[in-house]
C-alpha cells in the first residue's frame, strides 16, 4: 500500500503537477492580496483576503484531486500498467487505498505550506504599521481570533395532541392553584407553550371530540390548523418585541471558563427584523447587560442606543474592567442581556438568528490548522469519488460522472426548497401551502431530506466562514466532519469503488489505449 | 521538403505573428464599418483594462452565466452581514456586465441605501458615507464612463447627490454634506489621505469660495493646475460645463451636494437632447422623448427639486468642522426662472407633439407651493421689498394661493405662522426660527424692548416644540441648540457687507446686547448670491 502510495506521489512529481500546482498555490496566496478590492477597512481586507485565499485553494486543489483520482486509475487501467500491479500478491482493496492515500499526500504536502503561508501573510498584514491602534484592536479581538458563541436554549415547542388536549380539559374545569392533584400538577408542569395557548381555544377540545367520535379529514384539518396557529402565536411571543417593551435573554456560560473569558471583551452578535427589508430604514437598538447585577453595562447610563439597519447581524463589543461576566455567587457565567424597544414598530428577533454571546477561546492558528483539516478532509472525499468512478469507467467518463455527484450535492438550496414547499408541485400563492400533496410530492421529499442531511453532514461546515468571522472550529466539529467525510462518506465511496475495482476484468484488449 | 522540430515551430510562430498583426489591422475597419452601419448600441470602448477586455471578449455568452451566479453570491452575502466582500462582487459584476447600465444602477443603489443604513449612523457616520461615497463613485467613475449616452445613470448619480446626500432622510446627512463640503474646499495632498500631513486646506477644488471653479477656466498657478487635475480627473467634472450650469441655474453654492445634483442631471439632459432631438429644435417632442426613455423627465424634475432644496439650505453658513448650512433668500428669482423654465419647456413639447399631457400644470401646482412659501420666508426674515415683490406676482399668477381673496401680506404670513406652528420639516422650522430671530433683534436695536422679548419668546417656543415633536428623530432631524442658531443670524448681521441691517442700527444693537467692538469683523464677508438685476425691479405695493 505504500509503495504504491509513494509512487503515485513520484508519477504526480514526474510529470511536474505538483510544481504546476505550487506556482499556482504561490499565486493565489501572494496574487489574490494584491487584486481583491475590500470595503476599505482593515478587517475587511483581511476577511476577504482570508475568504479568496482558503476557497481558491480549496477550489484549485479540489479539482486537482478530481483529477488526479478520476485520471491516475483510468489510465493505468487504459495503458494496461494496472496489469502489471494486479498479478502481483497485492490485494484490489491496498492498491485503491494506495492511490488514495498518495493522492492525499500530495494535497497534504501542498496545503501546509500554503497554510503556513497564509497564516504568515495575514499575521504581516495586521502588524503592519499602517493600521492604527484601534484598527489592529478590532483584528486581532473580531478576525484572528478563535470566538465560541452561547446561545439561549431553544424553547420546546413540540405539540402532543393528546396532552394538550387533556390540559385543555383540566383548565376547563377552572380550579384554583391549591386544588390539583399530584398527576395533575405534573401536567400542568410538563405543558409547552403551543399546548398552553391551544388550551384558551374552547373549540380545540370540542374539534378533538367530535374527530373522536366521527373522524372526518375537515375536522382533522381543523385541529391542525389551531395547533398551527397555537405554535406561531408561541414562536411570535418569543421572537416580537412591541414598542415599549423589554425583552430579557438569558446567556448560561461555563462557570471554569469565566475568568479567562472575562480577560477579553465579549461580543453580542443580533439580527432583527422590523419589516422593512425591501427599503431598509435605521432602527432604534436599546441593549443593557447584567441590569440588576455589580457587572451593569454600559456603566454609565441605562441603555446603549445604535441606529442600525435590520436583516444583517450585528455585533455589540461588550467589555467593562475586570471582565463583564458575573463570577461570583450562584449566577456565576450568567449573562443577562435586555433590549428595550423605544421604536413606533415591533422589532423581531427570530429564534434561528436570536442573540449569541461570543467570547474569546483560542488564537487564530490553532483555528486556521483545524480549518485546514477540513478541507484536508473534503480533499479526501473528492479524491475517493474521483477514484472510485476510474475503478470501472474511462478516464472522460470518470470525470463526468464524479463531476455530477459533486454539482448535485452542492445543490442543497433546491433541495431545502423541496421540503420547505412539501414537495415538487406548485404551492398555493395566498396561503403559501400546498392544497394537496402526491405521491410524487412524497417521494420527492423523502429523496431531497436524505440527499439534504448527506450533503450537510459533509459541506455544511463552513471552515472558510468561520475564519474570517473569528469563529471557532470546535475539535468536535473537527472530530465530527472526520467521521462524516472521510470514515462514513469515504468509506461507503471506497467501499463501492473498491467493490468495482475488484470486479473490473482488467485483461481485456483496450483499443483506446495510449501509445505512451 | 518537410519542416521538423525547432524550425517548424519558428515558421508556426512567425505565421501567428503575422496573422496577429492582419487582425490588428482589420480590426479597426471594422470597427468603423460598425459604426457607419450603426450595428450596435453602444461605441466601441477605447482603453479598455485588459481585465475589462478579458472578460468581455474571452467569456463570450457565459458571462452572463457567470454575472448571475456572483449576484446570487452578493445578495447571500449581503443577507449573511458579509459587505468587506460586497466591494469585489460589484466590481466584478459591472466588469462581466459593463454595458448593462441596470447593472450599475442596482449595485451602486444596494451600496448607498441598502448596506450603508446597515451601520450606526449616530456612531458611525462615517462608516455610512463610506458606502454612499462608493456608490456615487461607482456610477460617476465607472457607468458612465461605459455608459456614456445613458439617462437612468445620469438620474441616478443626481439621485444620490440630492435624495441620500442632499436630503435630510438619513440618519447621518449632517454628515454626508458635511464630508463632501470637505471634499470640495481641501485637497488631500498627494498621498490622497485625508488627515496627514500633505493635505492643503482650501486648495480643494472649489476652495473657498462657492465658485471656485471659475479660477480653474485659465489655471495660472501650480496649485490651480493641481485643483483642475482633481477635479477633472476625480470628480469627472468640467469647470466649463460648471460655469454653463452655473449661468443656466446658478448661483449655487458647490460646496453643497445639491448643485452636483442639478449639474449631472443638466449633462443628462444634454446628453439626451442632443441625441434625440430629431428635428434639432432644441425641445424633444413626445415621440423624441418616448425613444430617450422615461428617465429624461425624471431629470428635469431633480433639476427643480434640487434648486427647491438649494433654495431652503443651499447657504454655508459655516464651513467644517462647525458646519451649518441655511436658507438661500437670495435664489428666490432663479428658482422661480427654474419652475418657468420647465414649464414653458413642457408646454413647447406638447405643443410640438400636438397635444397636451398636462405636465405642465403639474408643475405649475409645485411653483405655486414654492411662491406660497418664497413669500413667507421672505416675510420672516424682513426682506419685506422682494416679500412683497413676489407676493403680487403670487397673486397675480395664481389667485388660488391665498385662502381669502384681497388678503394682504402681513395677513397672509401671519395665517402661515399659525400653520408652521404644527410643522416639523427642519429646514422650515430653522427658517422661521431665523427670520424671526432677524425680527427680534430688528425690534432690539429700534429699542422695542417688548417685541424684541416677544418675537424671541417666539422663536424659543418653536424650537421647544420642534424638539418636542420630533421626539426620537432629534438625531437625525434636530435643530442646532437655540444659542446656536442665535449666535448664526447674530453673525449674519454683522459680518462685513451684511444687508440685513443699516449700520447705524447695527451698532444700536451692538451696545443693547453689549457685544466688543471688533464682533464680526474677522467673519467672513457677506456675499451676495441674487444674480445681476436684468431689468429695473418693480415698485413694491404696500399691502394694507
Amino acid at each position: 500500500m505504500w509503495p504504491i502510495a509513494k509512487q503515485t506521489l513520484k508519477a504526480a512529481i514526474r510529470y511536474r503537477f505538483v510544481v504546476a500546482m505550487a506556482v499556482a498555490l504561490l499565486v493565489i496566496v501572494f496574487g489574490i492580496p494584491l487584486l481583491v478590492k475590500s470595503d476599505g477597512t482593515a478587517k475587511g481586507t483581511v476577511q476577504i483576503v482570508l475568504t479568496y485565499t482558503l476557497g481558491s485553494t480549496t477550489a484549485l486543489l479540489g479539482i486537482a484531486s478530481l483529477w488526479m483520482g478520476c485520471g491516475t486509475l483510468a489510465r493505468e487501467i487504459e495503458d494496461n500498467v494496472m496489469q502489471m500491479v494486479a498479478v502481483k500478491p497485492v490485494a484490489r482493496w491496498r492498491v485503491w487505498l494506495g492511490k488514495w492515500l498518495g493522492i492525499m499526500l500530495l494535497n497534504a504536502a501542498l496545503l501546509l505550506p500554503t497554510g503556513l503561508a497564509i497564516f504568515f501573510l495575514i499575521n504581516a498584514r495586521a502588524d503592519s504599521d499602517e493600521l492604527n491602534l484601534a484598527e489592529k484592536a478590532k483584528l486581532q479581538n473580531e478576525v484572528l481570533v478563535s470566538r465560541s458563541s452561547v446561545r439561549e436554549p431553544k424553547p420546546d415547542f413540540t405539540l402532543s395532541r393528546q396532552r394538550a388536549y387533556d390540559y385543555s380539559k383540566l383548565v376547563e374545569q377552572g380550579k384554583s392553584d391549591n386544588r390539583y392533584t399530584p398527576a395533575e400538577q405534573a401536567l400542568r408542569m410538563s405543558v409547552t407553550q403551543p399546548e398552553h395557548v391551544l388550551s384558551l381555544r374552547p373549540d380545540y377540545t370540542r374539534l378533538i371530540e367530535q374527530n373522536e367520535n366521527a373522524p372526518s379529514g375537515e375536522l382533522i384539518q381543523q385541529i391542525e390548523e389551531l395547533e398551527h396557529q397555537a405554535l406561531q402565536v408561541s414562536k411570535g411571543s418569543r421572537e416580537i418585541v412591541l414598542p415599549g417593551q423589554v425583552r430579557n435573554w438569558f446567556f448560561q456560560i461555563d462557570s471554569s471558563k469565566v475568568d479567562r473569558i472575562n480577560e477579553n471583551p465579549i461580543y453580542l452578535r443580533f439580527k432583527f427584523n422590523a419589516g422593512d427589508e425591501y427599503d431598509p430604514k435605521s432602527h432604534l437598538c436599546n441593549w443593557s447587560v447584567g441590569a440588576g447585577t455589580g457587572k451593569r453595562w454600559p456603566p454609565d447610563r441605562e441603555f446603549d442606543e445604535m441606529t442600525i439597519g435590520s436583516s444583517v447581524f450585528h455585533e455589540l463589543k461588550l467589555e467593562l474592567k475586570d471582565g463583564i461576566i458575573p463570577n461570583k455567587g450562584e449566577n456565576r457565567g450568567l449573562v443577562k442581556v435586555s433590549f428595550a424597544n423605544f421604536n413606533d414598530k415591533p422589532i423581531l428577533f427570530l429564534m434561528d438568528d436570536g442573540p449569541m454571546i461570543l467570547y474569546h477561546d483560542g488564537g487564530f492558528g490553532m483555528n486556521l490548522f483545524r480549518g485546514l483539516l477540513i478541507i484536508f478532509f473534503w480533499l479526501g472525499l473528492i479524491s475517493a469519488i474521483g477514484l472510485m468512478a476510474s475503478s470501472f469507467l474511462s478516464f472522460p467518463v470518470a470525470t463526468f460522472m464524479s463531476l455530477g455527484i459533486l454539482l448535485i450535492s452542492s445543490s442543497t438550496g433546491t433541495l431545502e426548497q423541496i421540503i420547505d414547499e412539501g414537495g415538487i408541485t406548485g404551492i398555493n400563492h395566498e396561503t403559501g401551502r400546498k392544497d394537496e400533496s402526491s405521491i410524487l410530492d412524497g417521494v420527492a421529499i423523502f429523496i431531497a431530506r436524505g440527499a439534504v442531511k448527506i450533503t450537510k453532514s459533509i459541506w455544511g461546515y463552513s471552515p472558510v466562514d468561520s475564519l474570517s468571522e473569528g469563529r471557532t472550529i470546535t475539535w468536535a466539529t473537527l472530530f465530527w466532519a472526520f467521521f462524516a467525510i472521510i470514515v462514513v462518506m469515504g468509506g461507503l465511496v471506497m467501499a463501492i469503488g473498491v467493490y468495482m475495482f475488484h470486479h473490473k476484468e482488467l485483461a481485456l484488449p483496450n483499443p483506446t489505449a495510449s501509445m505512451n | 521538403m518537410r519542416l521538423h522540430g525547432k524550425a517548424f515551430k519558428f515558421v508556426m510562430a512567425l505565421l501567428a505573428l503575422a496573422f496577429l498583426f492582419a487582425v490588428n489591422l482589420s480590426q479597426s475597419r471594422m470597427n468603423q464599418f460598425r459604426a457607419e452601419k450603426k450595428l450596435t448600441h453602444t461605441e466601441q470602448i477605447e482603453n479598455m483594462p485588459p481585465a475589462l477586455a478579458f472578460t468581455t471578449v474571452v467569456l463570450g455568452g457565459f458571462r452572463g452565466l457567470i454575472a448571475n451566479v456572483l449576484w446570487v453570491r452578493a445578495m447571500q452575502m449581503q443577507e449573511d452581514g458579509k459587505f468587506f466582500e460586497m466591494a469585489q462582487l460589484g466590481d466584478w459584476i459591472t466588469k462581466l456586465q459593463p454595458h448593462a447600465d441596470h447593472v450599475w444602477r442596482v449595485t451602486a443603489w444596494n451600496m448607498s441605501y441598502n448596506i450603508s443604513v446597515k451601520f450606526d449612523g449616530i456612531e458611525t457616520p462615517h462608516v455610512r458615507w463610506h458606502w454612499v461615497k462608493r456608490g456615487i463613485e461607482l456610477i460617476r467613475d465607472g457607468g458612465l464612463k461605459y455608459n456614456p449616452h445613458s439617462a437612468h445613470l445620469y438620474h441616478e448619480l443626481a439621485w444620490h447627490f440630492q435624495h441620500k446626500v442632499g436630503h435630510n432622510l438619513d440618519d447621518a446627512h449632517g454628515y454626508y454634506k458635511s464630508a463632501w463640503c470637505m471634499e470640495m474646499m481641501h485637497d488631500p495632498g498627494p498621498d490622497g489621505r485625508r488627515g496627514t500631513e500633505d493635505d492643503v486646506f482650501d486648495g480643494g477644488v472649489i476652495g473657498t469660495r462657492r465658485d471656485g471653479y471659475l479660477d480653474l477656466l485659465d489655471p495660472q498657478t501650480d496649485q490651480d493646475r493641481r485643483r483642475l487635475k482633481r477635479l477633472v480627473e476625480e470628480f469627472k467634472m468640467t469647470p466649463q460645463k460648471m460655469k454653463a450650469v452655473d449661468d443656466l441655474w446658478g448661483p449655487l453654492e458647490w460646496r453643497l451636494p445639491d448643485a452636483h445634483a442639478i449639474y449631472w442631471a443638466q449633462q443628462g439632459i444634454e446628453d439626451v437632447t442632443g441625441r434625440f432631438d430629431l428635428d434639432a429644435d432644441g425641445v424633444l417632442n413626445l415621440d423624441e422623448e418616448k425613444a430617450a426613455g422615461g428617465d429624461f423627465l425624471k431629470l428635469r424634475r431633480v433639476i427643480y427639486q434640487a434648486f427647491q432644496q438649494a433654495y431652503m439650505q443651499g447657504r454655508l453658513v459655516s464651513a467644517p468642522p462647525r458646519f451649518n448650512y441655511g436658507y438661500n433668500g437670495d435664489l428666490v428669482d432663479r428658482v422661480n426662472q427654474a419652475y418657468e423654465t420647465q414649464m414653458q419647456a413642457k408646454r413647447d413639447e406638447d405643443a410640438a407633439s400636438k397635444t397636451d399631457t398636462g405636465l405642465a400644470e403639474h408643475m405649475s401646482t409645485g411653483h405655486k407651493n414654492f411662491l406660497r412659501g418664497a413669500v413667507y420666508y421672505l416675510y420672516l426674515h424682513n426682506r419685506m421689498d422682494e416679500a412683497a415683490k413676489w407676493y403680487k406676482y403670487m397673486v397675480d399668477l395664481y389667485p388660488q394661493s391665498i385662502p381669502v381673496p384681497g388678503l394682504s401680506l402681513d395677513e397672509y404670513c401671519v395665517s402661515r405662522v399659525q400653520e408652521d406652528a404644527g410643522e416639523t420639516d427642519h429646514n422650515q422650522t430653522k427658517a422661521v426660527i431665523g427670520g424671526l430671530l432677524l425680527q427680534a433683534f430688528q425690534y432690539a436695536a429700534n429699542g422695542e424692548d417688548d417685541q424684541f422679548v416677544g418675537h424671541k419668546s417666539l422663536a424659543i417656543k418653536f424650537h421647544n416644540r420642534f424638539e418636542r415633536e420630533i421626539g426620537i428623530s432629534t438625531d437625525r432631524v434636530g435643530l442646532p441648540p437655540f444659542k446656536e442658531l442665535e449666535r448664526q443670524v447674530l453673525e449674519d448681521l454683522f459680518r462685513p457687507n451684511s444687508p440685513y441691517m443699516h449700520p447705524v442700527l447695527l451698532e444700536q444693537l451692538r451696545l443693547v446686547l453689549k457685544l466688543p467692538e471688533e464682533y464680526g469683523k474677522n467673519l467672513d464677508p457677506y456675499i451676495d448670491q441674487r444674480p445681476p438685476a436684468q431689468d429695473p425691479a418693480p415698485e413694491p405695493v404696500p399691502e394694507g
